[in-house]
């Protein structure tokens, strides 16, 4: 049981972080939560065996943060494209070409 | 004097007569040169559809010495926020014939995170004669034939609005040809009935229509892949689903700006 709790939170906790760092907003919140419930889980565990509870501590900890993060990332930012002048560009310059090809097709 | 007014009647009802036909002629029937319609594109991740791009679809009128041309322009931008992980700016477009819609150019310019995709065929009855880039390589040109009334990616969205949907009854189907990648592809189109779908312009009631390939992994399953139509003169493509064999996801209307109606 503890050891699986373990592997759970420790997949969770990485699926949180790539998660944080990959704008995909309000997702992270699923591994998030899983990890949280398996940190609590966890420091039950340790809390009965009377060991440290570091580890589950450091877990939730870093599953909130990530779920907080990635929130309120996805509640500020608005979705916008970037002025992108090259692009610009790029149109232009396919477009005076077209205007050549289309003269040619005259 | 009779004889001059009558010959000033005859002009006028010729210039009358011309002046109608060309403007029957130029304006398409469900939009119009200066439309824009603007598309946020959604990525669906373990059921939590995701918005990553834009899709900008654009129609303007060029001109040359000789003929006017209705350009028809696509073009994909990822968000802002995807363009440090995967950057894409995409140009589709072409130019076809403002009275019947027959295309006379297609031009495909991709840079998907660095990768350049380039293409460009040039109509010549049957024949077409293309020129691509892909990747480092240089320019090929390559000549090849399609089937009648085949169109490209761009010009066939724009024939489907066209299309006389509103006396379509439930099931009925049209097959249509696709030239992409230098191949053509069968497509075909199934008319699966209406239904109200809430837009940025409202309730509308739409022209639910399947979209399949024939013969291709791709666009499989007319249930799959829909769009949806707004059931009036515009006939905007509101929402369009689409399940490839990588995922599923979305393009969903945000901003419709140069209706015709």
């Amino acid at each position: 049981m503890k050891l699986l709790t373990s592997i759970i939170a420790i997949l969770g906790i990485i699926i949180t972080i790539a998660f944080t760092v990959f704008p995909i907003g309000n997702l992270t919140i699923f591994p998030a939560i899983i990890t949280i419930l398996c940190g609590v889980i966890l420091y039950k565990i340790y809390d009965k065996e009377g060991s440290s509870t570091t580890f589950p501590k450091i877990i939730i900890g870093i599953a909130v943060l990530g779920a907080v993060i990635s929130s309120s990332r996805a509640l500020l930012t608005s979705d916008k494209i970037a002025e992108d002048q090259k692009f610009e560009q790029r149109q232009e310059k396919s477009n005076q070409e077209a205007v050549d090809d289309l003269e040619g097709l005259d | 004097m009779p004889q001059k007014n009558s010959i000033n009647l005859l002009a006028l009802l010729l210039f009358t007569f011309f002046q109608y036909g060309t403007a029957q002629g130029l304006s398409s029937k469900s939009f119009k040169s200066g439309e824009h319609l603007a598309y946020q594109a959604s990525y669906n991740m373990s059921g939590v559809l995701t918005t990553f791009a834009e899709v900008n679809m654009k129609v303007a009128t060029v001109k040359t010495s000789k003929n006017s041309y209705l350009h028809l322009k696509c073009t994909a931008n990822t968000y802002k926020k995807w363009d440090d992980f995967f950057k894409i700016r995409d140009l589709y477009e072409s130019y076809v014939s403002p009275y019947s819609l027959k295309p006379s150019l297609y031009k495909r310019d991709n840079n998907e995170n660095g990768t350049i995709r380039k293409e460009k065929y040039i109509y010549k009855g049957n024949n077409i004669q293309s020129t691509y880039v892909r990747g480092k390589s240089g320019e090929v040109k390559a000549n090849f034939t399609i089937p009648q009334n085949t169109r490209d990616i761009v010009t066939t969205l724009y024939y489907i609005r066209n299309l006389p949907i509103d006396k379509a009854n439930t099931g009925d189907q049209k097959d249509f040809n696709i030239v992409f990648d230098r191949k053509t592809k069968s497509a075909t189109l199934t008319f699966m009935g209406t239904e109200t779908v809430s837009t940025i312009l409202g309730n509308k009631k739409c022209y639910k229509i399947g979209v399949s390939l024939k013969k291709d992994k791709l666009l499989k399953g007319k249930a799959n892949n829909v769009v949806y139509i707004t059931a009036d003169k515009n006939k905007i493509p509101i929402l369009i689903k689409f399940n490839i064999p990588v995922g599923s996801g979305q393009l969903k209307l945000i901003k419709a700006n140069n209706l015709k109606y």
